[in-house]
C-alpha cells in the first residue's frame, strides 16, 4: 500500500510517516526542503521535493497513492499576514484535493484542529455536533475552517474524506509552534519563576501525540468515510496542568499570576512597539485570547466508531518528561 | 407561556448570533433557514444546552409560499410571537452586467418581498403580544452608493425606508420597528477572509456578529428606531455628510478594488 503524507517535517506528520513506514506502508513524503534535518528517514519512506502551493509539484508524489494524509499547515500564530495562512492552508489544500480526486484516492485524511469549533459553551465539552458559537479568533482557525469547507465541497464531487479535529497535542517530537506543552515542561524544569495571566482556571483538552498518530492510521484502515472526529484526551485546567508538571519534574518553580487585562495591555503595547521598530511578530492579543479560552472536548464518537483510546495525561506527561531528559 | 422570537436566516452568521443572544436572554425561539444549512444542529444545541424552547422551519425564503407556511405553522402550534427578526438576506456578488437575472430576482424576493409579507402576516400576532417589536436587518450599504452592491444596497434602502415609516404607523399598537444598519460583519468564512484584506480603517470597522447581535437586541428591547453598530461606523456616517463626493468616491473605489475576484 502507498500513501502520501504532507507535512512530514512537522510535529504530527513526522511521527505519522515513521509509524506508517514501520508498518510496511510505502510513504511518499512531500517536503519543501528535502535536505532538512526534520525529514523522516526509513527504507519505506520516499521523499519528494515539492510545495503544496504549486500544484504541478504534487502530481509526481501522489502517483499510485491509495490514501492521502494532509498534515501540512501554516500554524505560526504570531504571523500577522493572512497571506501565509491562506496560501498554505486553503490554496495548498485545494491543490492537494484536486490532485487526489484526479488520482482516485480512496480516502483523504485531513489533520484539523479542535479550534475550528471555537470555544466551548461555558463548561460544556465540545462535541462534533456543537455549532460554532463565536467568530473566528485568528487566521489559523479561519483558514483551517476554509480548508474543511473545501474538503466538503470535494466530497460532493466524489472524494471520500475523514477530518480529525485534534485538541492540544503534546508529547515527544520535533519542536514546532504546535508543541506548546513540551516548551512549558522545559520552562518549568529550568526556570525559577513563571509569570502567567490569572485565568488559570480555563479548561483545555490535551491529547498525546501517539494517540493522534494511531487515530490517523485507524481511520485509514477502518471502513469510515465522510466523517469528522474529535481526537482528544483529558480535560484539565491550567492550574492542574501546572501542578502536575511541577510535581513530575520535581520543579521548585514559583508561579506568579498577573491580572489578565494587564497582561493583555502589555501584549498590545509590545506589539505596537515591535511594529514601529519593524521587529518580527511575537505574542499578539488574539493569540493570548485563543490560549485562555475554555476548550474542553469529548471524543465519544471516536471511541465508539474507531475504538479510540486516549492515554491519560499523567502517563503521557511522564513519558514526555522522560524523553525530554534523554535529549538534554 | 413564554413568548417567542422569530428569526429568519438563523442558521449562520448574524442570524445565528442573534438566536444565541435571544436564547441567552431566556427567550423561546422560532428559527427559519434554508434546508441543509445546519439549522437542526443549531436548534437542538440551543434547546439542550441553553434550555429554551426552539421550533425550527427549513424553508427557502425566496418563495412567497414560505411566508404563508411560517404564518400557518405559528397558528397551528398556537405560538405567540413577541419579536420578529427579518434577518435573511442575499448578499451582493459583483457588477450588475455580470449578474444572473435569476440571482437578482431572488435577491429582491428574499431581501424585500419576504420581510414585507412576513411583517404583514405576523402583525396581528405581534399586536396581541404588545408591547412587541420588529427588528429589520438592513445595512450601511443602504446609505452609500457602492459599485458591486447596486441591487443589494437598493433592497436595503427599501428596508430602511419601509421600517422608518412603519414605525410611525405601528406606534399606537405598541409594536416597535427597529432598523439596524451594520457595516462589515465577520460572518461566513469568505467574508471573514475578505474583511481581513481590507485597509486598516475598514478592518477596524468590521464587527463580530456576536457583538453586533448584543447591540441589535438591546436596540430592539429599548424600542429604538435606528441603530448603526460600532464606533467607527458611526464616524463614517458623520464623515459621509461632511466629505465632498469626489473624495468619498475615491475611498470607496479603493476599498472595493481590494475585494478578490468574485467566485
Amino acid at each position: 500500500m502507498k500513501v502520501l503524507v504532507t507535512g512530514a517535517t512537522g510535529y504530527i506528520g513526522h511521527q505519522l510517516a515513521m509509524s506508517l513506514a514501520s508498518k510496511d506502508v510505502v510513504v511518499h513524503a512531500l517536503c519543501r526542503d528535502i535536505h532538512s534535518f526534520k525529514v523522516p528517514t526509513h527504507k519505506n519512506i520516499m521523499v519528494f521535493e515539492g510545495d503544496l502551493c504549486e500544484k504541478s509539484s504534487i502530481e509526481e508524489a501522489i502517483k499510485g497513492c491509495d490514501y492521502v494524509f494532509h498534515t501540512a499547515a501554516f500554524t505560526n500564530l504570531t504571523c500577522k499576514n493572512i497571506h501565509n495562512f491562506y496560501q498554505a492552508n486553503v490554496v495548498g489544500t485545494e491543490h492537494l484535493l484536486e490532485a487526489s480526486l484526479e488520482q482516485g484516492v480512496k480516502k483523504f485524511v485531513f489533520t484539523s484542529t479542535l479550534s475550528v469549533y471555537g470555544p466551548s459553551y461555558k463548561d460544556i465539552p465540545i462535541t462534533e455536533k456543537q455549532p460554532r458559537l463565536a467568530s473566528y479568533s485568528n487566521d489559523y482557525e479561519l483558514t483551517k475552517s476554509m480548508a474543511e469547507e473545501k474538503i466538503l465541497a470535494y466530497s460532493k464531487r466524489g472524494l471520500p474524506y475523514v477530518i480529525l479535529n485534534v485538541s492540544k497535542v503534546y508529547g515527544p517530537g520535533i519542536k514546532t509552534f504546535s508543541n506548546g506543552v513540551s516548551r512549558l515542561i522545559e520552562l518549568m524544569a529550568k526556570k525559577d519563576i513563571l509569570f502567567v495571566p490569572d485565568r488559570t482556571e480555563v479548561m483545555c483538552n490535551y491529547v498525546y501525540i501517539k494517540d493522534v498518530v494511531k487515530a490517523h492510521i485507524k481511520v485509514m484502515r477502518l471502513d469510515v468515510s465522510n466523517e469528522r472526529y474529535i481526537i482528544g484526551g483529558d480535560n484539565i485546567s491550567y492550574n492542574v496542568l501546572f501542578q502536575k508538571i511541577k510535581r513530575l519534574t520535581n520543579s521548585k518553580i514559583r508561579i506568579i499570576k498577573f491580572n489578565y487585562s494587564l497582561v493583555k495591555l502589555g501584549v498590545v503595547l509590545g506589539n505596537v512597539f515591535r511594529t514601529t521598530l519593524g521587529w518580527p511578530g511575537g505574542l499578539t492579543p488574539s493569540v493570548l485570547d485563543a490560549l485562555f479560552v475554555n476548550r474542553s472536548s469529548m471524543s465519544d464518537k471516536a471511541r465508539k466508531d474507531l475504538k479510540y483510546k486516549a492515554t491519560s495525561l499523567e502517563k503521557g506527561l511522564n513519558q514526555t518528561i522522560k524523553t525530554l531528559k534523554l535529549v538534554s | 407561556m413564554k413568548p417567542y422570537a422569530l428569526i429568519t436566516g438563523a442558521s449562520q452568521g448574524f442570524g445565528k448570533a442573534m438566536a444565541l443572544e435571544f436564547a441567552q436572554r431566556n427567550m423561546n425561539l422560532v428559527l427559519v433557514a434554508l434546508p441543509n444549512s445546519g439549522l437542526s444542529e443549531l436548534s437542538i444545541f440551543i434547546k439542550q444546552i441553553l434550555i429554551v424552547d426552539v421550533h425550527y422551519l427549513e424553508l427557502d425564503l425566496s418563495s412567497i409560499e414560505s411566508s404563508y407556511k411560517i404564518s400557518s405553522y405559528l397558528e397551528n402550534n398556537n405560538l405567540s410571537i413577541k419579536y420578529l427578526v427579518n434577518n435573511a438576506g442575499v448578499l451582493s456578488r459583483g457588477f450588475f452586467t455580470e449578474l444572473d437575472d435569476n440571482y437578482i430576482l431572488k435577491q429582491i424576493e428574499v431581501n424585500v418581498t419576504t420581510p414585507t409579507l412576513l411583517t404583514k402576516l405576523l402583525l396581528n400576532n405581534l399586536r396581541n403580544n404588545a408591547p412587541s417589536g420588529i427588528l429589520n436587518i438592513s445595512s450601511m450599504a443602504s446609505f452609500f452608493a457602492l459599485p458591486k452592491k447596486q441591487v443589494y444596497g437598493g433592497t436595503k434602502a427599501y428596508l430602511t425606508s419601509f421600517s422608518r415609516s412603519l414605525a410611525k404607523e405601528l406606534k399606537q399598537d405598541g409594536v416597535s420597528v427597529t432598523i439596524i444598519c451594520p457595516g462589515g460583519l465577520n460572518t461566513t468564512t469568505r467574508l471573514c477572509y475578505q474583511n481581513r484584506l481590507m485597509g486598516w480603517i475598514t478592518r477596524q470597522s468590521v464587527l463580530n456578529p456576536e457583538d453586533a447581535a448584543t447591540i441589535a437586541v438591546d436596540a430592539l428591547l429599548k424600542r429604538k428606531t435606528m441603530v448603526v453598530p460600532g464606533f467607527i461606523n458611526k464616524c463614517l456616517m458623520i464623515l459621509d455628510k461632511l466629505l465632498p463626493e469626489i473624495i468619498k468616491d475615491k475611498l470607496a473605489e479603493r476599498e472595493i478594488n481590494k475585494l478578490p475576484a468574485s467566485t
